[in-house]
């Protein structure tokens, strides 16, 4: 999962980023409005935290502008203005969740996963295909109840394709939605990524395989597949 | 209670009322003598034509009409009299309307002959004429003029019938009149008063959520627009005060609760990645903590202040030397930012009464957000100088460009500060707040001046 994090506090970028990343999220860091709307608008993340009183351009503004472009990111008002009437105003704005300062930061991580699951419109927080098991609380992955050992990389490519199962994903879109700042498109991180993945599944006797569309991406899918080949280009 | 509808029914009634009854009785009264007038001018006529008929006979007269001269005086008709005696009272001749009746012997000369009302014989009301009159004889006579005495009456009916008329007319004219300028009033009144109705339920709906609303000048008449617009502008006044409450309150959220998430953050994530722990941590939540300390004092001095719950110590203190250890902190801070920070100092003693500890209070605050703000290798300067009789006047200027175009009196609201996002976080936005706070209990002043051209703030300090 890729997030955005647009709040100027310096310290608060660094503890709450520190904390989305050791969950496993992919995060881009923006410290003022201007900034953090031209992110928000050049690349598709899968959740925006948003602070409302930010320099240059205030967080309404950059609600406003995104959801009227028709970006359907799921946003999460993160800010000290706890009123009700700035809560409804917020959450009419467009706004999918609204978190008032001071947070415990478990609740803003359980809500960011929260959003990102209905984003993907999953109901529960376990993924379950064939004999493997995902749970996207915890992070952990299971092949006929072995749990399979990851890194939150792999961890994070895995769930973003099961998440889409069924569904051809591109590179592009894995390179956005895994990587935070900006991948080289002439690299082959992606492909050896997938290919490691690939491995790892049936290292632990896992059904459901990473099969690859020529020209198109890849597709998690319940069916067995074709073998790895690493000059695959989409 | 005072109505405007009543005051007005009453005078304009009343005004009415007299005039219309005066003009109507006057109009009564003169016509009911022009007509009386008329009628007795009638009668003479009358008494007279009986006069030019009378013949003389031997001792007496006769009296000769044709027959087409005065029906009135005939059996059938009988709406008038006539009579003529002579001087002893004896009856000569009647009219045939009298039958057998007489006439009152009532009389006059020609010149003024004698009227007076009666009933006449046929139970009306009648009015008569009596005149002494002579006959004299034909030239052939050498007979003495014979004296006699005509009496003539008629009918006062028709006059009166026209006088009842008159005073019905009049009566209802002078009625409908009222009646009718009741009505105008009142619905004139009504009409233009019905805007006032709306517009005063318009501010019964208007409270502290819909303070944005105005009341409605175009439907009101000329005469109170003026106090509706008043109303509207004092509208304005209240909606700017609340929004600078809630703006407040908004900015207080942000200063008090931004420092407290930061350092929250930084506890649970130290907590929940133990291993992984930033060195830094400790130093970052002291800072926070400082921060916050300072913030909150700050706010609890102009809770304070704001509420009068200063105690004042007031003695003599010398300004001068006052000014000099208030720059003294920042003389370090101003070269640092290659601010060159000049005082304008009297060479003598300047003394004041005042408190000591808020006076020094004030001069910090103000240097702090003159070297604060202050673009680098730029000019702040800290002038004193004495106003006769014993006043003094302090001036902490510095150039402050992003000030172009903000009004004055924001500089000294609370939480005010021209970053709306608040992001620097060693100011607040409270010192100015603070400063004007403990102006106004040493009974000081103090103004804000900016020069676009020059983009310089002045901030002048005054005690008399």
């Amino acid at each position: 999962m890729r997030a955005l994090l647009i709040e100027d506090s310096p310290r608060l970028q660094q503890s709450v980023g520190a904390a989305m990343r050791r969950s496993g999220f992919a995060l881009d860091l923006s410290g003022d409005g201007e900034d953090g709307l031209w992110q928000a608008e050049s690349v598709d993340y899968d959740l925006i935290i948003l602070d409302l009183m930010l320099p240059k351009l205030d967080g309404f503004a950059i609600l406003r502008r995104l959801r009227e472009a028709g970006r359907e990111t799921p946003i999460l008002l993160l800010t000290a203005r706890d009123a009700v009437e700035d809560r409804v105003r917020g959450l009419n704005a467009g706004a999918d969740d609204y978190l008032t300062k001071p947070f415990a930061l478990e609740e803003l991580l359980a809500r960011c996963h929260a959003l990102c699951r209905r984003r993907y419109h999953r109901a529960t927080a376990r993924l379950e295909i064939d004999n493997l098991a995902i749970d996207t609380v915890a992070k952990k992955v299971f092949a006929d109840s072995t749990e399979l050992s990851l890194n939150p990389r792999e961890y994070a490519l895995l769930e973003f394709l099961a998440l889409r199962q069924g569904e051809v994903v591109s590179r592009r879109e894995i390179e956005e939605h895994i990587y935070d700042g900006q991948v080289d498109p002439l690299s082959n991180v992606v492909n050896s990524s997938v290919c490691v993945l690939r491995r790892i599944l049936s290292d632990a006797g896992a059904e459901p395989r990473i099969v690859t569309r020529r020209g198109h991406g890849y597709v998690f899918e319940s069916a067995p597949a074709a073998s790895c080949d690493p000059s695959d280009v989409s | 209670m005072r109505s405007l509808r009543r005051q007005l029914t009453t005078s304009l009634l009343g005004a009415f009322g007299l005039i219309l009854g005066g003009g109507g009785l006057a109009t009564y009264w003169a016509m009911r003598d022009s007509l009386f007038d008329q009628f007795d001018r009638g009668l003479e006529d009358k008494a007279r034509a009986v006069i030019t008929a009378a013949v003389p006979r031997e001792d007496t007269l006769s009296v000769y009409f044709s027959d087409r001269f005065l029906r009135s005086f005939d059996d059938a008709v009988a709406t008038e009299y006539f009579q003529v005696f002579d001087p002893k009272g004896k009856s000569v001749q009647r009219s045939d309307s009298l039958h057998n009746d007489n006439l009152p012997l009532q009389f006059g000369p020609p010149h003024n002959p004698e009227v007076w009302n009666m009933t006449l014989p046929s139970g009306k009301t009648g009015r008569a004429i009596g005149i002494e009159f002579r006959v004299t004889p034909r030239m052939r006579d050498e007979r003495p003029p014979i004296r006699a005495i005509v009496v003539v009456a008629a009918e006062l009916e028709p006059i009166l019938s026209t006088l009842r008329d008159l005073r019905l007319i009049l009566i209802l004219t002078w009625l409908g009149a009222l009646g009718l300028t009741v009505l105008a009033v009142w619905r004139t009144l009504v009409a233009n008063l019905r805007p006032v109705q709306a517009v005063s339920s318009e501010a019964a709906r208007i409270d502290a959520h819909s303070l944005d609303q105005r009341l409605p000048v175009e439907t009101l008449p000329l005469e109170l627009r003026p106090v509706t617009a008043k109303l509207n502008a004092l509208l304005d006044r209240l909606q700017a005060s609340f929004e600078r409450e809630r703006r407040f309150s908004a900015d207080l959220a942000h200063e008090l609760r931004t420092p407290i998430a930061e350092l929250r953050s930084l506890a649970e994530v130290a907590i929940k990645w133990p291993e992984e722990r930033d060195p830094e941590t400790d130093a970052i939540a002291l800072a926070i903590a400082e921060q916050l300390e300072s913030r909150v004092t700050t706010l609890l001095q102009l809770a304070r202040a704001e509420q009068g719950h200063v105690s004042l110590k007031i003695e003599r203190i010398d300004l001068v030397e006052a000014c000099e250890s208030a720059l003294r902190p920042f003389r370090h801070r101003a070269s640092e930012r290659a601010l060159r920070l000049q005082a304008m100092l009297p060479e003598a003693p300047l003394y004041f009464e005042t408190d000591s500890v808020l006076f020094h209070a004030i001069l910090g605050n103000l240097l702090d957000n003159a070297v604060t703000y202050a673009p680098a290798d730029s000019d702040v300067f800290l002038r004193l100088f004495g106003r006769a009789p014993e006043g003094f006047q302090i001036e902490v200027q510095n150039t402050a460009p992003e000030l172009v175009g903000i009004s004055m009196e924001r500089l000294f609201d609370r939480f005010w500060r021209q970053d709306p996002a608040r992001t620097e976080s060693h100011h607040a936005g409270l010192g100015l707040s603070l400063v004007r706070s403990y102006t106004h209990l040493l009974g000081l002043t103090i103004e804000a001046h900016f020069d676009s051209e020059s983009a310089r703030l002045t901030i002048q300090l005054q005690g008399i």
